[in-house]
């Protein structure tokens, strides 16, 4: 992670933890202000309830008092305190309910003997209980309906005015879904009517002015607490998932003359409109704390960019001048601790330049001399056999023809080897210093491996040198000289052939490394030493006592020219090991097999 | 003349008798239908003593059925007269045998059901009697009109005529699908209440004819000069001839033109139960169709009075034709009699009248070219389905079709000057 | 029971008599409206008006001819010969045959429509129809009077001639047209045509009298009274319709006893004083008093006491009644003897869409037969009981209907008549002994 990233991380993680602390402390209270408002609306609809209930109940109340003194009723009363039949009333219950809004209403004699029932007909003749109550203030009642079935009603009971014996008039409103649409609509408010509280719980016996929400069943804990308790119960009920759909509730159980619970009425005021709201203020706290993240990441950005430039330039300039660009400096823009900085570190790369010019000198210089000793050394070897052959021939022009013609073959034979050993090595170093440019085509790094097995594998036999390959089975494409690979290849194998003179084994694998194809080339030999290794590489290092001291020179040459690396290694089990990493070229990973 | 009356004198005696002597023979009303009642009690009491043995017993009898409630008492006295003789003894109110008679009635007549109940066992037999009592004297005429029943029966008639025949008078009784011939019976009444004399029917002719009758089915007799008499019915004319002293009847298809007057007759509508309009001969004139056509005496001489089917009633005289009013309520059937009361004549009519029941018969009388009630509203107990002058020209007969059950009378309606 | 007999009586004799003073005049349509349908078995009013049959039921009970003028019976009974009314054709001009009587007659039977026929072979002698039968069919001449033995030829498009004073003429406005068959039998009927509208509510039918749109309404039992308040011109039947409970004897209630339960806890007086508005007469019997004579030997008692005792403590589920009617009457009564079985300790649910098959059904029966015992036979017959009457005299049919009623399956609870308010243009309707009106035989006023 850059110096810049970490302080944009931090810049970052200050300002989001701070603004999360204040969005979280807004959003907290502004819910506690929210629910208190809203505890105190469905207090206000529970309390408007109860006065809208009463006033329902005096309405149906007085609508019977009118039915009790209409004339109708009165000329039926009297007919019926003179003997008259009742029979044919059986039917008038229901046209007079529906005249005066009721939902039911009995007509029954003094003794309580129904005579006409608008909500159960066939009930004439049996008696009902609810005249004991006549003129009592409205109450609830269970009334029970032909087809078994009971429901809950606001009932009042009165005498038809004048009547002797008395003739009651029993009226009552349901309290259904059309009684409950009878209360003034509060945005947001609900009210339902659970009915039957003769079986468990079950949703579908509320009533509502309403459609009954989906989530009907999450009232279950509230109607069940009011019927049980037989006092209101609140709680806010959640019916989905989904906070909007959450209610604030009041469960207030209804009661009948004998205080049993009849029935339970559910008011539910909405959250909707809180939790929206809630949801508003937190959307536009997080957009501005988003908005302000954001601004600080940039803010942060610039800051970490302004700290930050010199150092990455300080940095760059480092990198460059590791690169070997001793020419690099930094711009000294402020005078603060990273201008002395950057002026410090122009210094030392002043400093480092001279010094590696100096070393480079000395470096060339004892190249130069170890140029000449191997020079000294390679032409001193053939020198002394010619100067041993030329003065044998001087002393061979004393000898007799026929053995001086002998001596003579053989020192022309000697000066002729000699003199082609020279112009080898001559030879030798002018081909290192002629190295051509490589001609780069596509090509399986495996075949380059097998070329050289191939090629070698007769002499390493002879030298009871055993073979073993690790050659992977996918292509390993690149793109390189053949010939120059071969040529780098060779040289490995026969500088461990060197080293391997009374016999041994020669490892080559042929491997996908990254994304590169590694070559390994390992010997059992003698191994190499830390400091060989090192120097190993450089031109006219040996450890023989013959050769240039060029090859493995060529191989990190070539190597470098596919911008490869070799490096070479000490297995523990002893020998050594190089290995050639050559870059993996994509665009040819495709090759067929037959190519490969 | 008097050989064409069929209410002869004779009969007209015995009904005033009987009316005088009525309330002296109350007291033995009881006993006359104790005998009705005799032989029923006693059958059915054999059937009690076959599913109740000897013993005493609570006799229950109540009634279900049209029988007087007077007459109960009889019929229990009876049943314990004749359960008795079985060794049954009616009374101990505390016995363990209860015999509970229920005097019921159905469709078919009456039906006595008993009961005898023993313990929680219960057995039953029944008894068919017959409630075919005497229908109860009509109500008299309350003032002008007074009719007295001719015959009676289930089959729907036409007209019926006493023709005389050489030695006695036959009733001939024309139906739509015969011609009946009754001989008057020489038995006696069954009942002293009893106002109908007795006919048995002797001969009967049935009516050929290809076409169907229309559904309101009308028909006449006439005297006619070379044989007995004709019988007119849509489409088919009859004639009835004496021969030795049985009456045939020949019947065919026939178009003939209807006596409705003396000297006129008219073309009846086979398929309706109207008459064409069409008279012969004719007046010179266009009529619509009409239900009846008779000729009513004026000062000026004779004039017809029609019903057409319209409503309207017209008077033609000297050949010309007027709206008689007063005429609202008049029915479609009418008789003109000659009765010496008043203007000398009078129009029977059907119809008019307050009645609720039934139809009403009333008497008019035409001055000028309105009707005029001369008489009360007679109730008739049933419809009145054809009004025809009686060939004397003094009385009319009335048929009368009465309801549940279904009977078709004849009367003689004659008007009585106050 | 004897007063309202005479009530009926005389309200029956009231419009038969009222307005008879004049002719009947021919011509005109007369409006009929009907809540069922005019061709419905056994009652249709177009099916009487269209087709004929080879006897019909006076008022005493007795088969009179008709398409028959003749009949005896041989063999005590198993062959009976019907001589056929000549010139008679069918409305399409085929003359009527015995053969065509006999293919009639054999329709009827194949399709079950009126149950089995009571004779095993029928056919053709000359204008004559032979009936064979297994056993004695002493009351077949008043059988052939009911609605099913209708006599009728299929055209070809399948629909029904018959020989009645009417045709059908096709649909009007959703009326359906019957006209006047100027070659019937009896006569040309006065009325042109009859219009009947079908399927039309109570309370729109009365009002269409009342507006003058319909000269003929029907007046269920429990509106008569209203009818009368109102004054309008009603025929009153006899008791023509049984309403009863039947009870599946295979069921939950395959128990005698608790069927006999359910027979004594009903509340005949409730359903008769108050939901039929005293219109009709209280029966435990198949056959009306006025009919039979002997009803009253059938205990019509409710006795709550025993029958919770004959019940017992027999586990039962929910039962479930049917009401084979719509009307609201019927409904109510269901309803009400719903509360009395549960007062016996009965739980009764009625019928629904989506109930369980009923073990009770409340029925509403048509009689026709006017007779003591064939109107037990046809009753017997509706209500699916094997067996006929075996002997003619009133304590046989006593007797066949007590072993009818004596497991219980069938509860006769109350007779009703039939009404019908007739319009004052209305002239000599009267109602036939089954409690149809006699179409045919009425006029219209204002007609030329």
């Amino acid at each position: 992670m850059t110096l810049r990233q970490k302080l944009l991380l931090m810049f970052s993680l200050t300002v989001v933890g701070v603004v999360a602390a204040v969005a979280w402390t807004v959003s907290l209270r502004v819910r506690r202000v929210f629910e208190g408002l809203d505890r105190e609306q469905t207090s206000a609809l529970v309390a408007q309830f109860q006065r809208e209930f009463d006033e329902q109940a005096a309405d149906m109340a007085a609508a019977l008092g009118r039915m009790a003194d209409s004339d109708p009723l009165r000329r039926m009363a009297f007919e019926f305190s003179n003997g008259g039949d009742t029979a044919p009333y059986l039917t008038v219950a229901e046209p007079l309910a529906q005249e005066y809004r009721l939902d039911y209403l009995e007509l029954a004699g003094h003794d309580g003997t129904i005579i006409s029932s608008a909500q159960w007909p066939a009930r004439f003749g049996y008696a009902e209980p609810a005249v004991a109550d006549a003129g009592r203030p409205p109450f609830l009642k269970q009334e029970e309906l032909p087809d078994g079935t009971s429901r809950v009603g606001l009932f009042a009971v009165r005498a038809v005015t004048g009547s002797n014996p008395p003739l009651y008039l029993i009226g009552g409103r349901e309290l259904d879904a059309e009684f409950l649409r009878n209360f003034p609509a509060t945005p947001g408010a609900q009210i339902y009517l659970y009915r039957d509280l003769t079986v468990s719980f079950d949703p579908a016996n509320f009533a509502g002015s309403t459609p009954i929400p989906a989530g009907a069943a999450q009232f279950r804990q509230i109607v069940d607490q009011a019927r049980s308790a037989g006092r209101n119960a609140t709680g806010i009920v959640y019916l989905t998932r989904r906070r909007e759909d959450s209610v604030d509730a009041t469960a207030i159980p209804l009661k009948g003359a004998d205080q049993s619970v009849l029935a339970v009425l559910v008011i539910a005021n909405s959250r909707r409109g809180m939790v929206e709201v809630q949801n508003h203020i937190r959307a536009i706290a997080y957009g501005v704390a988003g908005i302000g993240i954001l601004f600080a990441i940039a803010a942060s950005l610039w800051i970490a960019a302004r700290i930050s430039a010199p150092i990455e330039e300080l940095a760059r300039a480092a990198t460059q001048v590791a690169a070997g660009d001793w020419d690099t400096r930094v711009d000294i823009r402020a005078g603060d601790e990273v201008g002395v900085l950057a002026r410090s570190f122009n210094h030392m790369v002043h400093e480092l330049a001279d010094h590696r010019d100096r070393l480079v000198q000395s470096e060339r210089v004892a190249a130069w001399r170890e140029l000449a000793r191997r020079l000294a050394h390679e032409l001193k070897n053939p020198l002394f056999p010619l100067q041993i052959t030329v003065e044998n021939m001087l002393r061979a022009r004393k000898l007799p023809r026929i053995q001086f013609d002998e001596v003579f073959d053989e020192s022309t034979a000697t000066l002729q080897a000699e003199i082609n050993n020279l112009r080898t090595i001559v030879a030798r170093f002018s081909d290192f210093s002629k190295m051509p440019e490589p001609q780069m085509e596509k090509m399986d790094a495996r075949d380059a491996v097998r070329r050289v097995l191939a090629l070698y594998g007769p002499a390493l036999d002879e030298k009871h040198i055993a073979i073993g390959t690790a050659i992977a089975s996918e292509p390993l494409p690149i793109r390189g000289d053949p010939e120059l690979l071969h040529r780098a290849l060779s040289n490995i194998v026969l500088n461990a052939m060197d080293a391997m003179p009374d016999g041994g084994t020669l490892t080559v694998s042929a491997s996908r490394s990254a994304e590169s194809a590694r070559i390994a080339v390992a010997d059992s030999g003698a191994g190499l030493s830390e400091e060989e290794c090192q120097r190993l590489f450089t031109p006219y290092y040996t450890t023989r006592h013959h050769g240039t001291g060029l090859g493995l020179a060529i191989v990190q040459s070539v190597v470098t020219d596919h911008f490869g690396s070799v490096t070479v290694e000490r297995p523990d089990n002893g020998g050594a090991r190089f290995v050639i990493f050559l870059p993996i070229a994509e665009s040819v990973l495709a090759l067929p097999e037959s190519t490969a | 003349m008097d050989a064409a009356r069929y209410n002869p004198p004779q009969l007209m005696f015995f009904r005033v008798r009987l009316f005088l002597t009525a309330a002296a023979l109350l007291w033995l009303l009881p006993v006359a239908r104790a005998a009705t009642w005799d032989g029923p009690a006693a059958d059915l009491a054999r059937q009690i003593a076959q599913i109740a043995g000897p013993g005493p017993a609570k006799l229950v009898v109540r009634n279900n059925s049209s029988i007087a409630g007077g007459e109960i008492p009889v019929i229990r006295q009876l049943f314990e007269r004749d359960l008795r003789g079985f060794g049954i003894v009616a009374g101990g109110s505390d016995s363990a045998t209860v015999i509970r008679i229920t005097l019921s009635q159905n469709v078919q007549g009456g039906l006595w059901v008993a009961e005898v109940q023993e313990g929680t066992e219960r057995r039953v037999t029944m008894l068919r009697v017959s409630l075919d009592a005497p229908p109860a004297a009509p109500g008299g005429p309350m003032l002008t009109l007074r009719r007295t029943l001719v015959l009676s029966g289930p089959d729907p008639i036409l007209d019926a005529a006493i023709f005389p025949v050489p030695g006695e008078q036959r009733l001939v009784v024309l139906e739509p699908e015969r011609v009946a011939v009754y001989l008057r019976s020489t038995t006696t009444l069954a009942a002293p209440t009893a106002t109908a004399p007795v006919w048995t029917e002797s001969q009967s002719f049935p009516i050929a004819h290809s076409r169907p009758f229309p559904r309101d089915m009308r028909g006449r007799l006439f005297p006619a000069q070379d044989h007995l008499f004709d019988a007119y019915l849509p489409g088919v004319l009859c004639a009835g001839a004496s021969t030795g002293g049985q009456l045939a009847v020949s019947c065919s298809d026939s178009d003939d033109a209807w006596p409705i007057t003396s000297a006129q007759r008219a073309f009846y509508n086979s398929m309706r139960d109207d008459f064409t309009g069409i008279l012969v001969p004719g007046f010179g004139m266009e009529l619509a169709p009409f239900y009846t056509a008779t000729d009513i005496p004026r000062t000026s001489g004779s004039a017809i009075l029609l019903n057409e089917v319209n409503g309207n009633v017209l008077l033609v005289e000297n050949a010309v034709a007027g709206l008689v009013s007063g005429t609202n309520d008049w029915g479609s059937d009418f008789a003109v009699i000659r009765s010496g009361c008043g203007s000398g004549a009078q129009v029977l009519v059907s119809g008019s009248g307050p009645a609720v029941t039934g139809d009403s018969l009333s008497a008019f009388e035409i001055p000028g070219r309105d009707a005029i009630p001369v008489s009360a509203p007679m109730p008739i107990d049933g419809s009145i389905t054809a009004m025809i002058a009686a060939p004397d020209g003094t009385t009319a007969n009335m048929i009368v079709r009465r309801d549940a059950p279904t009977r078709y009378e004849v009367w003689n309606v004659a008007a009585l000057c106050n | 029971m004897l007063r309202r007999f005479a009530i009926s009586g005389f309200l029956f004799c009231l419009v038969l008599t009222a307005g008879a003073r004049t002719r009947p005049r021919y011509g005109g349509t007369l409006r009929m409206e009907t809540t069922g349908d005019p061709w419905q078995m056994p009652d249709g009013v177009a099916r009487r008006l269209v087709l004929d049959t080879l006897t019909t039921i006076g008022e005493s009970g007795a088969a009179h001819p008709a398409l028959a003028i003749r009949w005896e019976s041989q063999d005590a009974a198993h062959r009976w010969e019907f001589v056929l009314r000549p010139g008679v054709r069918f409305h399409d001009g085929t003359p009527l045959t015995a053969e065509s009587v006999i293919a009639s007659l054999d329709q009827v039977c194949a399709n079950g429509s009126i149950g089995p026929c009571p004779w095993s072979a029928v056919h053709a002698v000359g204008s004559s129809v032979i009936f064979v039968a297994d056993s004695p069919v002493p009351d077949l001449p008043e059988l052939l009077a009911q609605t099913g033995f209708d006599i009728f030829r299929k055209d070809s498009n399948g629909a029904m001639d018959g020989t009645g004073p009417f045709r059908v003429s096709g649909f009007q406005n959703g009326a359906l047209i019957l006209t006047a068959n100027d070659d019937s039998w009896q006569g040309r009927p006065f009325l042109d045509s009859i219009a009947i509208d079908p399927h039309r509510a109570i309370r729109d039918q009365w009002l269409d009298l009342s507006v003058g749109n319909a000269d003929m309404v029907e007046v269920p039992p429990e509106m008569l009274r209203q009818a009368q308040q109102q004054r309008l011109n009603v025929l009153v039947s006899r008791p023509v319709d049984l309403l009863a409970l039947t009870i599946a004897p295979d069921g939950p209630l395959s128990s005698p006893g608790v069927r006999q339960s359910i027979a004594l806890a009903v509340d005949r007086a409730a359903l008769c004083n108050v939901i039929f508005q005293k219109q009709g007469e209280i029966t435990a019997s198949l056959l009306p008093e006025s009919l039979s004579g002997y009803a009253f030997l059938f205990s019509t008692d409710r006795d709550l006491d025993r029958a919770r005792v004959l019940r017992g403590g027999a586990t039962l589920p929910v039962l479930v009644l049917a009401v084979d009617d719509t009307g609201a009457s019927m409904q109510l009564a269901a309803e009400r003897l719903v509360l009395n079985l549960h007062e016996a300790g009965f739980n009764v649910q009625i019928a629904s869409s989506n109930s369980h098959p009923a073990s009770l059904t409340l029925r509403r029966v048509y009689l026709q037969a006017a007779s003591p015992r064939a109107a037990l036979d046809e009753m017997l017959a509706r209500f699916g009981q094997n067996g006929t009457v075996s002997g003619t005299d009133p304590a046989s049919v006593w007797q066949s209907e007590q072993a009818a009623l004596a497991n219980a399956t069938i509860v006769p609870l109350l007779w009703l008549p039939r009404a019908w308010a007739v319009g004052e243009r209305v002239r000599d309707l009267s109602l036939s002994p089954d409690g149809m009106p006699s179409l045919a035989n009425a006029s219209v006023e204002g007609t030329q």
